[in-house]
């Protein structure tokens, strides 16, 4: 499938930081990819694009792509419509010539029939039946985009289901039936084979090489005997040499996208880091000099379609947030050692945003109450509530719930009713006025230091936080 | 004889400075803070492994990255 697409070159995905790491560390970038969702704002039950963030990414001189993280096409949950159209004003502020979204899903049914974040990526059914239904979301997907769309290639923790496509059969199946692009990630598929799942080699040889326009790389590590497509950092030296490998084989592939979380930049030995974009700078040079034109192997498209994409869908989203499920089928998968890692990587990330917003009021209770007991309350919680994609909405609940739990420190309410106000302003602008017995600068100034705050003057004080 | 409360104003950082050299610290704070965080494809490794804050209550900075 060729596709009259701009060659781009080598990026990296837009991560707050970068103009220090393009401009002070010279780091040599042609083109920026944006996950767009990460540059709105929670407010009600709107999505609200951060025009002043987004003025100063359009200001980079590097050109853009998008890069979705809210609307992947592996389920059977219907795309919010306020996300689509965003996403599609996204493509259009940026001017990016194509779009690309993951091959996974996010969102399921519950037993009520009411759809529930799942609060991870997950892997889709990889049957002919799944393969049909990602297509079908695919192709709507793309349909309400103003540019071509492509699936990126999904990292797979599970262990290998008896009856299923292959991987790379599975990918073929879909991108064929949505007749879409192709975005490689070499990470995840090399994070796949590692973690048992089909060899890169075998992928590679069972997808349509030409529909390949997108390569994406990226570091991770070890974590519960799983390579985590973690995102933490530098390449490993070996997927350099694969992709060294790999993408002189591919015809029309027209970036190459380095990705990292922000919070990897502060330790990332940046030295390390553009000797590794140099090299793929090289290895960019080199596309479509060694393609093989060879028969696809297609054999391992056959599938059992014992269970329904729906079915899938909905047992794992469950299980991967903790929910108990009755079935054959959450049974076969509850004996997946994945399953377990799926919702200790849930878990991290609910309590990352929490804590990210909360942080005083999590080291008081981590401080006053010890480890095990903030870890209940977040279990509790995490129990309770699904999760959000927002941090900003699962922190809001997260104080509701943590004042119905009238928990008996002195100083919690205070602290909590300040970090929540101070989250609005950096959410809405604005003011928050809030009334308080204890000054949270003294509670703040005691918890920097790591001391519980103690003989903090009592009185009534109206915060204003601005 | 109802006292009136004691206001003490507090200011939350700026989202963005106009710099964008400078914007690393702020708005990766703001960003990880309120964005859809949970849902980039790579996720937040501070919190694997040690938990969230150590014995110092200090945030837990996570494995090295690989």
């Amino acid at each position: 499938m060729t596709m009259p697409l701009p060659d781009l070159g080598v990026g990296v995905v837009y991560i707050p930081g970068i103009g220090k790491l393009l401009e002070d560390d010279g780091l040599p970038i042609d083109v920026i990819e944006i996950e767009p969702q990460t540059l709105w704002r929670r407010r009600g039950e709107r999505y609200v694009p951060d025009d002043e963030i987004i003025g100063h990414v359009s200001a980079l001189p590097q050109r853009k792509l998008v890069h979705g993280v809210g609307c992947p096409v592996g389920g059977s949950v219907g795309h919010e419509e306020q996300q689509v159209s965003l996403f599609a004003d996204a493509i259009r502020t940026f001017d990016a010539p194509w779009a690309s979204e993951h091959l996974s899903f996010n969102r399921a049914f519950g037993e009520d029939g009411v759809p529930f974040n799942a609060g991870f990526l997950l892997p889709p059914l990889q049957t002919r039946a799944g393969a049909a239904a990602a297509a079908v979301m695919a192709r709507s997907l793309a349909s309400r985009l103003p540019v071509p769309f492509a699936v990126e290639t999904g990292v797979n923790y599970l262990r290998p289901r008896p009856g299923e496509m292959s991987d790379g059969a599975f990918v073929r199946a879909v991108a064929e039936g949505a007749d879409c692009g192709i975005l490689l990630d070499l990470h995840n598929v090399w994070a796949n084979e590692r973690n048992g799942r089909q060899t890169v080699r075998e992928f590679l040889d069972e997808i349509p090489p030409d529909r390949v326009w997108e390569v994406h790389v990226a570091g991770g590590f070890e974590y519960a005997g799983y390579w985590l497509d973690a995102h933490s950092g530098v390449m490993p030296e070996a997927l350099l040499e694969l992709a060294a490998e790999v993408v002189p084989k591919l015809p029309n592939v027209h970036a190459i996208i380095f990705e990292m979380v922000p919070q990897a930049l502060p330790r990332t030995d940046v030295a390390i880091l553009r000797r590794q974009v140099e090299t793929l700078r090289t290895i960019w040079t080199t596309r479509g000099t060694r393609v093989e034109r060879r028969p696809a192997n297609v054999e391992a498209s056959a599938s059992t379609d014992d269970v329904s994409p729906r079915e899938w869908q909905d047992t794992l989203g469950a299980l991967a947030i903790g929910r108990q499920v009755s079935s054959a089928l959450a049974d076969t998968l509850s004996a997946d050692p994945a399953v377990p890692v799926f919702r200790k990587l849930v878990w991290q990330v609910r309590a990352g945003m929490i804590v990210d917003n909360f942080t005083f009021t999590s080291r008081l209770l981590m401080l006053s109450r010890g480890e095990e007991f903030l870890r209940g309350l977040f279990d509790d919680f995490f129990a309770r509530v699904p999760p959000e994609f927002f941090g900003s909405s699962e922190s809001d609940t997260f104080a509701g719930y943590v004042r119905d739990q009238q928990i008996d420190e002195p100083v919690l309410a205070d602290l909590l009713a300040y970090e929540h106000a101070a989250m609005r302003v950096q959410l809405e602008g604005g003011t928050q006025v809030i009334r308080t017995r204890h000054d949270p600068n003294a509670l703040v100034a005691a918890l920097s230091e790591g001391q519980i705050p103690a003989g903090v003057e009592e009185d009534d004080f109206e915060i204003v936080v601005s | 004889m109802a006292t009136a409360a004691r206001t003490v104003y507090i200011g939350v950082p700026k989202k963005v400075s106009d710099d964008l050299k400078h914007m690393n610290r702020v708005t990766e704070q703001v960003l990880g803070k309120l964005g859809c965080g949970g849902c980039h494809s790579g996720f937040d490794l501070r919190f694997i492994d040690p938990f969230i804050i150590n014995e110092k209550g200090e945030l837990a900075s996570g494995p090295t990255a690989g």
